[in-house]
């Protein structure tokens, strides 16, 4: 709570740094703390990495940040709003793209109309004209539409955009809610265990991928079992432990901690 | 191949018409022709009544679809927003001598305004529990209709209800809307133009909207889809349509009774939507013609064209869930499969 209290004043300088800080998280469900005094913060164009044992709180954390629910104490500042109490969709206009554990696709919708709806809040048309389709209208269709195809270019599903969603590969799928994410244009982009189901292969090209986001300037936060895609992408990692952080530190002050071993191997911390 | 095709949209959408332009052209100069010959073919009283009924049921079907088909909201409380046009409209009318246009647009913005109340109250409600919550609207709209002998004469029925003035247009002899011909044209006129703004809306960036919101609300919500908004845009457009049409209905017959706008006039429409295609903007059009022209081909063997209709009903929902307009479609692809291949799912 004391970071809260000494970020309030200068709040402008904090954004300069900071992307997303969250100060002093908690959430209860009935008797169960599932997030306790939980404080970090995101950096502008890093990655960060948020681990930890199943039960450790990790969902209700991300549930917190997009605003699935509202936290019981402390705040969210998202490029310096506080969004504590924004409910997703005004979250996700703020500039936090988001994807899900359990892949959230529009099943029936063709792959490029998936995309085509993660441009919403970037239409920029006359409201006239969403009635009487003149010519702006359709030179910022026909931009919208290239743009959904070179995002699904990067993915490599340029030969699926005709097909429906729900048809594709479980991998697949897993890159099209991605495709559909960047069509927001994030500040932020929060991946919820994006290399779960997926095989070594595709935990591969999703790491290329992710990679390449980030040599572009995006900032991630990425909450994920995969070791391999943690070591390898994070700037920095959050391990939570028991609805708390355990410990936060590089990738390397990570995998030598004593604590962290331990609460991934089940031990009492020594 | 993707590319070389969006390459080519880009370039050529801002100049020429394209093809599906043209063929869009084609069905709407097909359907104007349709409404400007029917009651020409049809010149008896009793079908050219019937044509009214189908335009106005189109209406109301359109409405429907865009709040189930379009947004995925199950509402069953059409019959209301049909009742609550037609009585606004006519109260106004013959209690407060508003003229007919005036008293029509009141109509619809007071059904529209009834919808955006409703949705706003059930916008946390899903399913089966919105069905229940807009049924319940229907029931009590229709109580209220019936109970406030007052101001609406319930059982009684309001009567003589003028039919739309004459338009007197520069050079052209006066339009008299007590010829059902004349009443016809401007009902499936305005018909005409609904569906056209329909689609036009629907082909935008508001159609990706409520498709986001039908098929999964909480990932539009992540890509900043204001998903009770939608909701409550959808309900108010819908709502306002059936409202349009109560105005016409009432004009029309020329009496009103709350026994027109009872609750299974909302299964109905309902019905018709199904039947149609939900989903889609031709399949509500076609479900409402169907369900309107079937009951009357079937009038000659007495009550046991309820069981037929009945039965036609079961059979659409178990052979062909997407209704006619898929079952069409699913024709057109075996005769040609490339003739259907671009068709939404």
């Amino acid at each position: 709570m004391s970071t809260a209290a000494s970020l309030a004043p200068s709040t402008q300088a904090a954004t300069a740094a900071s992307l997303l800080e969250a100060s002093g998280l908690s959430k209860n469900f009935g008797g169960v703390r599932a997030v306790r005094t939980t404080s970090f913060t995101v950096r502008q164009g890093t990655v960060l990495a948020v681990i930890g044992p199943n039960g450790a709180g990790k969902s209700t954390l991300i549930n917190l940040l997009t605003g699935v629910h509202a936290p019981d104490a402390g705040r969210v500042v998202f490029a310096g709003t506080d969004v504590t109490v924004l409910p997703p969709h005004k979250r996700a206009r703020l500039g936090l793209a988001r994807t899900f554990q359990k892949i959230r696709l529009f099943r029936q919708l063709s792959v490029l109309d998936n995309v085509i709806a993660g441009f919403h809040i970037r239409h920029r048309i006359p409201a006239w004209q969403y009635v009487v389709h003149g010519s702006a209208f359709r030179q910022a269709r026909a931009d919208t539409r290239r743009e959904a195809l070179e995002l699904l270019e990067f993915v490599g599903l340029t030969g699926q955009s005709e097909a429906a969603a729900g048809s594709l590969a479980y991998g697949q799928q897993r890159m099209l809610e991605i495709a559909r994410a960047l069509a927001l244009q994030p500040r932020l982009l929060l991946l919820d265990e994006p290399a779960a189901g997926l095989n070594p292969a595709e935990v591969d090209h999703l790491l290329g991928y992710l990679s390449q986001l980030r040599a572009r300037g995006l900032t991630l936060l990425v909450v994920e079992h995969n070791m391999e895609l943690v070591m390898n992408l994070a700037d920095h990692i959050l391990v939570m432990h028991h609805g708390e952080p355990l410990f936060s530190g590089t990738p390397a002050e990570v995998q030598g901690n004593p604590a962290v071993i331990s609460a991934y191997l089940g031990e009492d911390p020594p | 191949m993707s590319d070389g095709s969006s390459a080519s949209i880009a370039h050529s959408a801002p100049r020429g018409p394209s093809p599906s332009a043209l063929l869009q052209a084609g069905k709407l100069l097909a359907a104007v022709l349709a409404i400007a010959v029917l009651p020409l073919l049809f010149t008896d009283n009793y079908w050219q009544s019937t044509l009214i009924v189908c335009a106005i049921n189109v209406l109301l079907a359109l409405g429907l679809d865009l709040v189930l088909g379009y947004a995925g909201q199950l509402n069953l409380g059409q019959s209301a927003f049909y009742g609550l046009g037609a009585y606004i409209s006519t109260l106004l009318i013959t209690r407060l001598g508003v003229p007919y246009w005036g008293a029509f647009l009141l109509g619809m913005f007071g059904a529209g305004l009834a919808g955006v109340a409703l949705s706003v109250f059930g916008v946390r409600l899903r399913g089966h529990y919105l069905a229940i919550a807009s049924l319940g609207f229907a029931v009590i709209t229709y109580q209220i209709l019936l109970n406030w002998i007052g101001l609406t004469q319930g059982p009684l029925g309001i009567y003589a209800i003028p039919p739309p003035p004459p338009l007197a247009l520069p050079g052209l002899p006066v339009i008299a809307f007590a010829h059902p011909a004349n009443m016809f044209y401007l009902i499936a006129g305005f018909t005409l133009l609904a569906y056209l703004l329909l689609d036009a809306m629907l082909r935008s960036p508001i159609g990706e909207a409520l498709t986001a919101v039908r098929e999964d609300e909480i990932s539009a919500a992540s890509l900043g889809i204001n998903c009770a908004a939608w909701k409550v845009f959808a309900f108010g457009i819908g709502a306002a349509f059936a409202g349009a049409a109560g105005c016409f209905y009432a004009s029309f017959v020329g009496t009103l009774v709350p026994d027109a706008f009872f609750i299974t006039e909302s299964f109905t429409i309902l019905a018709m939507v199904i039947v149609g295609g939900m989903g889609t903007l031709i399949g509500p059009v076609w479900g409402a013609i169907l369900l309107t022209i079937l009951p009357e081909l079937l009038r000659g063997i007495g009550d046991l064209r309820l069981v037929l209709y009945g039965l036609a009903l079961t059979l659409v929902v178990m052979l062909m869930p997407g209704g006619l307009v898929q079952a069409a479609q699913a024709i057109l692809r075996r005769l040609g499969p490339r003739r259907a291949a671009r068709s939404s799912p």
